[in-house]
């Protein structure tokens, strides 16, 4: 047997070298080449000829091509990997090196680089029971490295080009439906700034719109609201989800965000992607980055004091809420203690503007009160993004409906001014019920993707994204 | 191919000022990228010294070898995890810790191998593994096991995994750490 193997070649896949752990790990060039199957390339053209979508559904084809090749009986299996753990360990373009980001928004220049590596500082609440609930994972994207290293592709005849941290390839952008969104966020946190709850307790707002909107909503309402991301995922090249342009907002609004830190207690506002759960049908093409949002237990809520939701939706047509949702909102509505409304939805399209002067002047809180739970403060004037402010954004539209928002969403202790009008909304009356079928748990298939492994061992040598280049990978074994 | 593995995982006192932990990390981050047996086996011999020279620190620990194909393959597959998912790692520093008040801090050093089976060396430490029930979990066994890795030979050795947690002293497990389901599989060590 000895004189079968030649002396060795050693090669590092996985290194990590963290102040929780130091670690890597090696492969013997040599063992594997002599392990490998010469039918790795009948293995792939099978797996494109079945291609598709129901390929990647609990597929794990392994030893595929033993038949009719002459005595190998392995080597290479396709399985499915969270995507996100792809990510962490192969780079953020994990099977799409090099491939360039496409921002739904207006890319705007120049902007200072560095800054981008204090995002996620930024970002992370200050308040102690907020950043319990925070997730850091769309933010830690940006300066992540990878820890583990493809083999090249042997028949390649191209260099790959080299990692690009997201942080040096990410652009601020900002677009129109953002610029609405962010006046929206302003003007709630305007009419919500130095009330009382109804029940003395926290309320928090759930901002589910697309992505850069939820985050420009988020950036309006910081001075009373301080968010709490909720992204779950990394941008991708190919991504289901276009969290690129999430993360291209946050950057947007970073010197906002930074400006309205502040060790005044406020409300949270949670902020979620709506395309978190977008569909798609081409497994090969694209990368699944989807999730499921991990927002709090409705117990886990009033744990932190937090007994009223504002669900704040794009427009009218957003309800009913997503599967994920469905079971900590139906529950803080069933077990909702009067007079607390425990949640209902806010649509963001509600918000219009408007040239006519307010009916009274803006509230503003004082800055000498003591923080309470119930009563935020807007201590920050921040000044806004890019974009017109002439006018008013108002609830409704006018000034005369925006005084009615706390009698539609009697979250507060509100009485209703004399010569207002009651704005007939859509979304307000919605309530939320316990969909039998609705979980918090991620389904199986959702944010995975196919990678190629050698059958047994462990060793992922390439993303299973494009089967063209699969089908070179697979072809010839390591390279020298 | 027919596989077995070997892993062996140590849960050590770490004592403030005791250079062993920076030594295994030395080891392992410095070991180069591209490498080759000899400079793998001399990797193993000098990571199994340093360990010997701990042993009256060994609290805690396991170590396997098993020499069924499918088992060796997947047992592999959840060492390497144990190390890409930073399971045992903790999030945060725990500080220095009083020694002297209740208060130690430990690190864990892990070894994992998967082996060509039948190789000569493969069969001499498979034979130094073969342990009586009683003994499976002393200190002196541990012990031997390490002095054993002296047998293997890289040239069969189709993949290895190090790891140490933690990576810098402050980030040191605390014993309630340790009291954590995930470190269920590490046996008190016995004199």
């Amino acid at each position: 047997m000895s004189t079968q193997i030649p002396g060795g070649k050693y090669q590092r896949d996985v290194s990590i070298n963290e102040p929780g752990i130091v670690g890597a790990r090696w492969w013997n060039r040599s063992l594997i080449e002599y392990d490998k199957s010469q039918s790795r390339r009948k293995v792939l053209k099978t797996i494109a000829i079945a291609g598709g979508v129901a390929l990647f559904v609990g597929l794990a084809v392994k030893g595929i091509a033993d038949a009719g090749d002459g005595g190998d009986n392995e080597d290479v299996s396709l399985a499915l990997k969270k995507s996100i753990e792809m990510q962490r360990q192969y780079g953020w373009d994990f099977g799409a090196r090099g491939q360039a980001l496409v921002y739904d928004g207006v890319k705007l220049s120049p902007f200072d680089r560095s800054k981008l590596a204090d995002l996620a500082a930024v970002m992370l609440p200050l308040d102690a029971d907020h950043r319990a609930f925070h997730r850091p994972t769309l933010t830690e994207s940006l300066g992540a490295l990878p820890t583990a290293t493809l083999p090249p592709d042997p028949e390649s005849t191209t260099v790959e080009p080299a990692f690009a941290p997201l942080k040096d390839v990410l652009v601020p952008a900002e677009s129109q439906a953002m610029k609405a969104a962010y006046y929206a966020g302003e003007a709630l946190a305007r009419l919500a700034a130095g009330r009382e709850t109804v029940d003395g307790k926290r309320l928090g707002l759930l901002v589910d719109m697309a992505g850069p909107e939820s985050v420009a909503f988020a950036a309006g309402a910081a001075d009373v609201f301080e968010p709490v991301l909720l992204f779950d995922n990394w941008p991708h090249p190919k991504g289901v989800v276009a969290a690129h342009d999430t993360l291209a907002a946050l950057a947007f609004y970073q010197p906002r965000f930074q400006a309205a830190r502040s060790n005044v207690r406020k409300w949270p506002a949670f902020v979620l992607d709506r395309g978190r759960h977008a569909t798609y049908s081409d497994a090969s093409d694209r990368f699944d980055n989807r999730y499921y949002a991990r927002f709090p237990t409705a117990d886990a809520l009033r744990a932190k004091g937090i007994t009223q939701i504002l669900y704040v939706v794009p427009g009218g047509q957003s309800a009913p809420e997503p599967p994920d949702l469905n079971v900590p909102l139906s529950e803080l509505v069933t077990d909702a203690v009067a007079p607390a409304v425990g949640a209902r939805v806010l649509s963001a399209a509600d918000f219009q503007w408007s040239t006519a002067p307010p009916l009274t002047p803006t509230p503003t809180p004082s800055a000498s009160a003591s923080p309470s739970a119930s009563a935020p403060l807007a201590s920050s004037s921040s000044p806004p993004p890019s974009g017109p402010k002439s006018t008013m954004t108002y609830f409704g539209g006018r000034p005369d409906t925006d005084a009615t928002i706390w009698s539609l969403y009697p979250v507060f202790k509100y009485t209703r001014p004399d010569g207002t009008t009651m704005l007939p909304s859509t979304v307000a009356d919605y309530r939320f019920r316990r969909n039998a079928v609705a979980t918090q748990t991620e389904p199986t298939n959702f944010g995975v993707v196919g990678v190629m492994v050698v059958a047994g061992t462990g060793l992922i040598v390439a993303a299973a994204l494009n089967r063209a280049g699969s089908m070179n990978r697979f072809s010839g074994g390591w390279s020298g | 191919m027919e596989h077995s593995v070997f892993a062996i995982e140590l849960c050590m006192r770490l004592n403030p000022g005791d250079d062993a932990r920076a030594r295994l990390a030395d080891l392992i981050a410095l070991h180069p990228s591209a490498t080759d047996p000899g400079t793998k086996w001399s990797m193993l011999d000098e990571c199994a010294r340093v360990l010997v020279r701990q042993k009256d620190l060994y609290v805690r620990g396991c170590w396997d070898f098993f020499e069924t194909d499918a088992k060796a393959l997947a047992d592999y597959d959840m060492w390497c995890k144990g190390m890409i998912t930073r399971e045992g790692a903790r999030t945060s520093p725990s500080g220095a810790g009083d020694p002297y008040r209740a208060e130690p801090r430990y690190m864990t050093f892990t070894i994992a191998l998967l082996l060509q089976k039948g190789d000569s060396g493969e069969r001499s430490l498979a034979s130094y593994c073969d342990i009586p029930e009683a003994a499976l979990w002393k200190r002196a066994t541990f012990v031997r096991i390490l002095e054993a890795l002296k047998c293997v030979n890289f040239a069969y050795v189709k993949s290895d995994v190090f790891y140490l947690i933690p990576g810098e002293e402050s980030w040191g497990l605390t014993s309630q750490d340790l009291q954590h389901k995930k470190f269920e599989y590490l046996r008190l060590v016995e004199d």
